[in-house]
C-alpha cells in the first residue's frame, strides 16, 4: 500500500469516525446502552459493594464499563450494514471508491470510542458519590 | 473512447425462494440480453414499466451488481473487472428520499461524500459551498437533513452525487415524488449538467420530462429493450395514430367493451375519476372516429371531447402494452 493511499484512507477513516460519532450522540437508544444502562448497572453495584474494600470499586467500574461497551458493540457494530440498507446509504458507500473494509473500520472504532464513554462515567460516579480511589497503575497494559 | 456506454447482450438473472419448509430456487429473469450505447455528452433516456429492468441495468453499469451473462463497458472500463477504477468516475443516484444520513446536516452529508470519493479536503471546502448554490440549498446546508422537504433531499441527492466532478451520470427516477416546481427545478439542473457537457443516464416514468430532456430514448420491457431512438422518431411509430379523450358520466364496462369493438378504435383505456371516467381511444381514423364513438356512447352525459396527436406517452404505450419482441431500433 503506497503513502499515498495510506493518507486517503487515514482521512476515510477520519471522515467516518466523526460521521459516525455525530449520529451516535443524537440517537436516544445508544444514549441508553452507553451511558444509562451502565449507571444503572454502577449505581446498584456501587450501593451494594459501598461498605466493603476499596479496590473493589474497580471490578464495579470496569464490570459496568465491560456491558455498555458490550451492548453497545454488539448492537451497533452488529448493526451497522443493516442499519445502511434502512437508510438507503449501502448503495452508496458499495459504489464509492473506498473499500467497504476502511469504512467498517471507522464505523467500529467510532463504536469502540464511544462505548468506552461508559467505562469513564463509571469512574466519574465511583469516585466521586462513592468516594472511591480508583487508580490504573498501567494505563497502556490492558490486563 | 467512441462511446461512454457500451452494453453488449447484457443479462441478470435473480433467485429467489418460494416456501419455508419445503423451499424451492426460483429463477427471475430481470434483464435479457440488452445492447445499447450511449455517446459523450449525451442525454440518454431509459424508459420502461415497473419491473422492466431498468434500475437492474443502471445497478450492473454502476457496479453494484455483477452481470450474469454479457458485457458493459462505462468510460472504457469493464464494469466487472475494473470497477474500483470506474467507481471514481461516475455518479448515481436512486430515485426517492432514502440514501442520506437524516440526522447530518445537509454539509455534513456532502463532506462525508467528498471523504468517501477522496476529494481533496482543499477541494471540498470551495467544491461543497458551490453545489449547495447551485441546488439551492446553501441557506439550509447547516440543518438537519431529517427536516428537509422531499424536493431539497432530491436536491442534495443531486449535490453528493456530483462531489467528485464524475464525468457521467445515472439518474435513476430522480423526480418521483417531488411537485411540479420541485420536479422543474430539478431538470433545470438535469439540463444545466448536460450543457456542460456531462453524459447522463436517466430513467423516469414521466414521458414529457424524457421528451423534454432526452437525445435519445430507450425502451424496455420485461428485460428487452424494445425500443431505441429519437423521442421524435418514437413518435412518429404512433403518427398514424389520433387520440380522443372523453370525459363520460357513468359508462358500463358493457359500453367500454362495445367501443373496443368498433373497427376505427385500436385501443380504449378507462380512468375512473369518482363520477366522471376519462376514456381515452386510440384510433387511426383521426377526428372521423369521433362520429362512431359519440355513437357508441349513445344515451351517456359526456363532459368534452378532445382530438389531439400522439405523443411519447401514446408511443410507449403502444409499445409497452403488449409487445415483448423489439418493435424497432434505429441509431
Amino acid at each position: 500500500m503506497s503513502l499515498h493511499s495510506l493518507k486517503t484512507n487515514a482521512r476515510v477513516i477520519r471522515a467516518v469516525f466523526e460521521m459516525a460519532l455525530k449520529q451516535y450522540v443524537t440517537d436516544l437508544f445508544i444514549i441508553f446502552t452507553v451511558l444509562i444502562q451502565p449507571l444503572i448497572v454502577a449505581l446498584l453495584a456501587l450501593w451494594m459493594l459501598h461498605d466493603k474494600k476499596a479496590d473493589d470499586g474497580i471490578y464495579v467500574v470496569v464490570g459496568s464499563g465491560m456491558s455498555g461497551l458490550w451492548s453497545s458493540l454488539l448492537f451497533m457494530g452488529g448493526n451497522s450494514i443493516t442499519v445502511e440498507r434502512w437508510l438507503g446509504t449501502l448503495e452508496t458507500i458499495i459504489g464509492a471508491p473506498t473499500e467497504i473494509s476502511v469504512i467498517a473500520f471507522g464505523k467500529n472504532l467510532a463504536n469502540v470510542v464511544q462505548s468506552l464513554a461508559s467505562m469513564v462515567l463509571c469512574y466519574i460516579v465511583a469516585a466521586s458519590l462513592f468516594s472511591y480511589n480508583l487508580m490504573w497503575n498501567s494505563p497502556f497494559c490492558l490486563p | 473512447m467512441s462511446n461512454a456506454i457500451e452494453v453488449v447482450n447484457l443479462r441478470r438473472v435473480y433467485k429467489t425462494s418460494i416456501g419455508v419448509f419445503k423451499r424451492r430456487i426460483k429463477e427471475v429473469v430481470a434483464v435479457e440480453g440488452i445492447s445499447f450505447e450511449v455517446r459523450p455528452g449525451e442525454l440518454f433516456g431509459l424508459l420502461g414499466p415497473n419491473g422492466a429492468g431498468k434500475t437492474t441495468t443502471v445497478k450492473m453499469l454502476t457496479t453494484l451488481l455483477i452481470p450474469s451473462a454479457g458485457h458493459a463497458e462505462v468510460l472504457g472500463y469493464d464494469v466487472v473487472k475494473q470497477a474500483s477504477a470506474l467507481r471514481s468516475r461516475i455518479g448515481f443516484i436512486f430515485g426517492g428520499e432514502r440514501g442520506l444520513y437524516w440526522r447530518l446536516s445537509g454539509y455534513d452529508n456532502l463532506r462525508y461524500f467528498a471523504s468517501l470519493y477522496h476529494v481533496d479536503p482543499e477541494v471540498s471546502k470551495k467544491r461543497i459551498p458551490y453545489l449547495l448554490e447551485l441546488v439551492g440549498l446553501n441557506d439550509r446546508a447547516q440543518e438537519k437533513v431529517e427536516g428537509y422537504s422531499r424536493g431539497m433531499k432530491q436536491r442534495l441527492h443531486v449535490a453528493r452525487t456530483l462531489i467528485h466532478d464524475p464525468d457521467l451520470l445515472f439518474l435513476d427516477e430522480p423526480t418521483i415524488g417531488l411537485d411540479p416546481v420541485g420536479a422543474r427545478d430539478l431538470r433545470l439542473i438535469v439540463r444545466n449538467l448536460q450543457a456542460e457537457k456531462k453524459t447522463i443516464l436517466l430513467t423516469t416514468h414521466y414521458m414529457f420530462e424524457a421528451d423534454a430532456l432526452c437525445q435519445r430514448i430507450g425502451v424496455i420491457n420485461h428485460g428487452k429493450m424494445i425500443a431505441l431512438d429519437t423521442p421524435e422518431a418514437l413518435k412518429r411509430y404512433v403518427q398514424d395514430l389520433s387520440v380522443i379523450e372523453l370525459e363520460v358520466f357513468g359508462i358500463s364496462a358493457e359500453t367500454i367493451e362495445n367501443l373496443r369493438g368498433l373497427p376505427s378504435v385500436t385501443t380504449v383505456s378507462v380512468e375512473d375519476h369518482e363520477q366522471v371516467q376519462a376514456l381515452q381511444v386510440h384510433s387511426p381514423r383521426g377526428s372521423e372516429a369521433v362520429q362512431d364513438v359519440m355513437n357508441c356512447l349513445n344515451g351517456l352525459k359526456i363532459g368534452k371531447v378532445i382530438v389531439r396527436e400522439p405523443t411519447l406517452e401514446d408511443a410507449y404505450i403502444r409499445l409497452v402494452g403488449g409487445q415483448n419482441e423489439p418493435a424497432f431500433t434505429q441509431n
